[in-house]
């Protein structure tokens, strides 16, 4: 048993040798951490997810630009000189939205203040409605809004009160609240989320995730390949077997480290026993699949189709960028869905133990299916 | 001869690595499509859109709150973005926030409606969201509450100034029917506000719609990640053979040639099955979703496919290790693919970031084709592509040379 054991750990301690050997490897998978940085660095830059064309040459009009950009939204601005340039930088993509804020906008302003009703005061062109464009929207109405308020609130003090009051008065007198009162308050799940994580740098954990199951799909190749070479044949096919795994094993554990330190680089670790704990729980996960997959397909030239298959796949279904609709099934095949919803939810947690269990099980079963078969 | 026997051995190589990979190439081209048939009719864009759901927790038991939330479902427009779930309590809330389900919700203290009305504004509405993999909701919230806030604020100021105006001129008999008015009016001028902006929708004559857009970049993707497919033809190529050939008489030159004539070959086939499979499933469940023809996009591929083909070729000949090639390939077509927009556009990115996207091989491959499709000027991106293809084919037989003359000493 000693003597097993020591001869584990000899193998063990070759494939990961083997393995950092090659100048190849190495520079890959230190290629994930030195592009995510590259990424962090140039992320804290000005941008936005959509850009807005602004059209406001008027002073009262530039005000409200200047509010609009100093704001800290999610918006991008760029100013055109003239309404017509902006509406033409929509219809060729240039910008996604153009907002035309007229010469005489006070004076509508007023008017619309007078009639109690504001009616297409301003001028939005888009190319095509959707729910960003909605959001854009409130944005503009929420910097215009307070203006009309304000002369709505002046014409009916006049009419119904004072109608002599001076326009000091209404503007002391309107002022009781500060306008920067906050009556929202944010709120982070304990200690899971780094709270200055920006929405470029989101995705990553996720594209992490896909990434170490295609090392596990790397592995498997490199285990192919290496046993088409001969590499293996002193072996008997449990031990070969244990080859597979133990290869996946370790690349899967580089993989790991690599993923934390990433994750660190681009401030969205949460605590190190955390992130080993889920990581390790997608390292079995991964092995798993993979192990599942090489075993039903065989050939390596299938196994590559099916690793390109996955990457799409796990992108579009798993939430990386989104959560594309409900939770059904067939998307816990993929590895890195129950990752992701894991870092909320321990219950998930649960359910990639449970993935390893079962996986486990199938890859028991499908072994034992091909012993009687051979047997036979 | 020996050449052209070198040429027939490598189609014959790429053929039968063709057969194997095709069929599960449609296969995921059919995926993807039922993938996109699943984000029209779950997605933002979607009729019945889904939209950001947000849980809202504690006194929602008062009066005010409780119509105000009816309110602001039944006829403000924020009903197209955001879904206002009543939640028991927070607990249940964040139940339903950490299993996915909601992607935030709003705890409303005790006494909110009070502060607000009596203009303490003591109390805050608190608002759990994680600004990770949920995405945009997390950041969307932080500027939609600050819409709230801003509409809270503008009318209370409103309603205390009149009030104050109103008392000062001794007017108390009006104080309850004027603060009713200018309430109710304040009301009414809040769920109109977004007709403050007239729309005018131009539509997509120039450029891609969305789904264009993303059926263009999965399509790209997908044509930089074959790479991966392509693995095992790399892979046997051994430089004994290739020192062989050079000694009789085929260069490394004529070598790369054959090679990347097969390559190609396997790549056009590869690409433009599943492309004319995946479209005509959409043709067949929806009409009218996908405008652009597959007789703009074939054609516009082609440039893409020689592009993808001379790139694979190069990283297959630096990195010739079995695990390291798939890693780098799958690495840096993501990261290339990620920065030149094929997963968020590339106007979500930093200026200076978007143009070292659009800069890259595959911003340029994204260009051309979105370019060609929509038929506008496409003479740079195709520069851009022209100059990476022939740089990647000059760099892979330098270093083929290097390897094979290095061998032979």
């Amino acid at each position: 048993m000693k003597d097993k054991f020591r001869r584990i750990l000899v193998w063990s301690r070759l494939t990961e040798k083997r393995l950092l050997k090659k100048k190849s490897y190495l520079l890959t998978i230190m290629l994930v951490p030195v592009l995510l940085l590259g990424l962090r660095i140039v992320s804290g830059e000005d941008k936005g997810i959509l850009t807005v064309g602004l059209y406001a040459e008027s002073e009262f009009a530039a005000q409200i630009a200047d509010e609009l950009e100093n704001a800290g939204t999610l918006l991008k601005f760029v100013r055109y000189n003239s309404a017509e340039d902006a509406q033409e930088a929509v219809k060729n993509g240039t910008v996604n939205t153009a907002w035309i804020l007229p010469d005489n906008l006070e004076s509508k302003m007023n008017n619309a203040a007078r009639k109690g009703s504001a009616y297409h005061i301003v001028t939005v062109v888009e190319r095509e409605d959707d729910i960003s464009q909605i959001f854009a929207r409130e944005i503009l109405c929420s910097k215009l809004f307070p203006k009309y308020i304000y002369g709505l609130y002046c014409e009916f003090v006049r009419k119904r009160i004072d109608p002599d009051i001076s326009e000091e008065e209404l503007f002391e007198k309107y002022h009781v609240i500060e306008e920067k009162t906050e009556l929202f308050q944010a709120e982070y799940p304990n200690g899971m989320i780094s709270a200055d994580a920006d929405y470029l740098v989101a995705p990553v954990r996720g594209m992490l995730a896909v990434w170490l199951v295609l090392s596990c799909f790397g592995a498997v190749l490199y285990y192919k390949r290496d046993e088409e070479q001969g590499v293996y044949d002193v072996y008997s096919s449990q031990k070969r077997f244990a080859c597979l795994l133990g290869t996946q094993f370790f690349v899967a554990l580089n993989g790991c480290i690599i993923c934390i330190l990433s994750c660190k680089i681009c401030n969205i670790a949460l605590n190190l026993l955390h992130e080993i704990a889920l990581w390790g729980l997608l390292a079995g996960c991964s092995i798993c699949f993979c192990t599942i997959l090489t075993m039903i397909l065989g050939k390596p030239e299938r196994i590559c189709m099916v690793t390109v298959l996955s990457v799409i796949m796990m992108l579009v279904f798993c939430p990386v960028f989104m959560e594309l609709g409900p939770e059904w099934s067939f998307k816990w095949v993929f590895p890195p869905y129950f990752y992701l919803k894991a870092l909320y939810s321990s219950y998930y947690a649960g359910r990639m133990g449970s993935y390893i269990a079962i996986g486990c099980a199938i890859i028991f079963m499908i072994r034992f299916a091909f012993k009687r078969q051979t047997i036979r | 001869m020996i050449g052209r026997r070198y040429l027939r051995l490598q189609l014959k190589r790429i053929i039968r690595l063709a057969v194997g990979i095709i069929p599960t190439a449609i296969l995921l081209f059919a995926c993807l499509a039922i993938a996109a048939v699943l984000y029209l009719n779950y997605g933002p864009n979607a009729d019945k859109c889904e939209k950001i759901k947000i849980g809202i927790a504690g006194d929602t038991q008062d009066s005010y709150l409780g119509m105000g939330i009816l309110a602001i479902q039944s006829f403000d427009d924020t009903r197209y973005l955001v879904d206002f779930i009543e939640m028991d309590s927070s607990k249940k809330a964040q139940e339903a926030f950490l299993n996915g389900e909601i992607a935030g919700y709003l705890v409303i203290p005790d006494g909110f409606i009070d502060s607000v009305v009596y203009g303490r504004n003591d109390e805050k509405i608190t608002y759990v969201v994680s600004k990770e993999q949920k995405g945009l909701a997390g950041m969307l919230m932080d500027d939609l509450s600050k819409i709230a806030e801003a509409l809270i604020i503008c009318s209370q100021n409103a309603v205390y100034g009149m009030q104050e105006i109103l008392i000062e001129n001794g007017g108390e008999e009006n104080y309850n029917n004027y603060t009713n008015e200018l309430n109710l009016k304040l009301i009414d001028q809040v769920l109109s506000r977004t007709q403050l902006a007239e729309v005018k929708i131009l539509g997509i004559s120039l450029g891609l719609g969305t789904m264009d857009y993303y059926f263009v970049a999965v399509s790209l993707l997908f044509c930089f990640l074959l790479g991966i497919c392509g693995a095992p033809f790399f892979w046997n190529r051994r430089n004994d053979l290739g020192m062989l050939l050079r000694q009789r008489g085929v260069r490394s030159f004529s070598q790369i040639f054959s090679e990347y004539i097969a390559y190609i070959l396997f790549l056009l086939i590869a690409t433009y099955i599943p492309i004319i499979v995946s479209k005509r499933i959409f043709e067949i469940f929806f009409p009218r979703v996908l405008t652009i023809s597959v007789g703009d996009l074939l054609p516009a591929m082609l440039p893409v496919v020689l592009l993808a083909g001379a790139f694979h070729f190069l990283l297959f000949e630096i990195v010739q290790q079995t695990i390291s090639s798939i890693l780098v390939q799958s690495v840096l077509v993501t990261a290339m693919g990620y920065l030149s927009g094929f997963m968020f556009p590339a106007y979500f990115f930093p200026e200076r970031l978007a143009e070292i996207g659009r800069k890259l091989p595959t911003g340029c491959a994204l260009r051309y084709v979105s370019d060609s499709v929509s038929k506008t000027d496409r003479f740079a991106p195709m520069i851009g592509m022209v100059c990476y293809t022939i740089l990647f084919l000059g760099m892979t037989l330098i270093i083929r040379k290097r390897r094979l003359c290095g061998d032979e000493r």
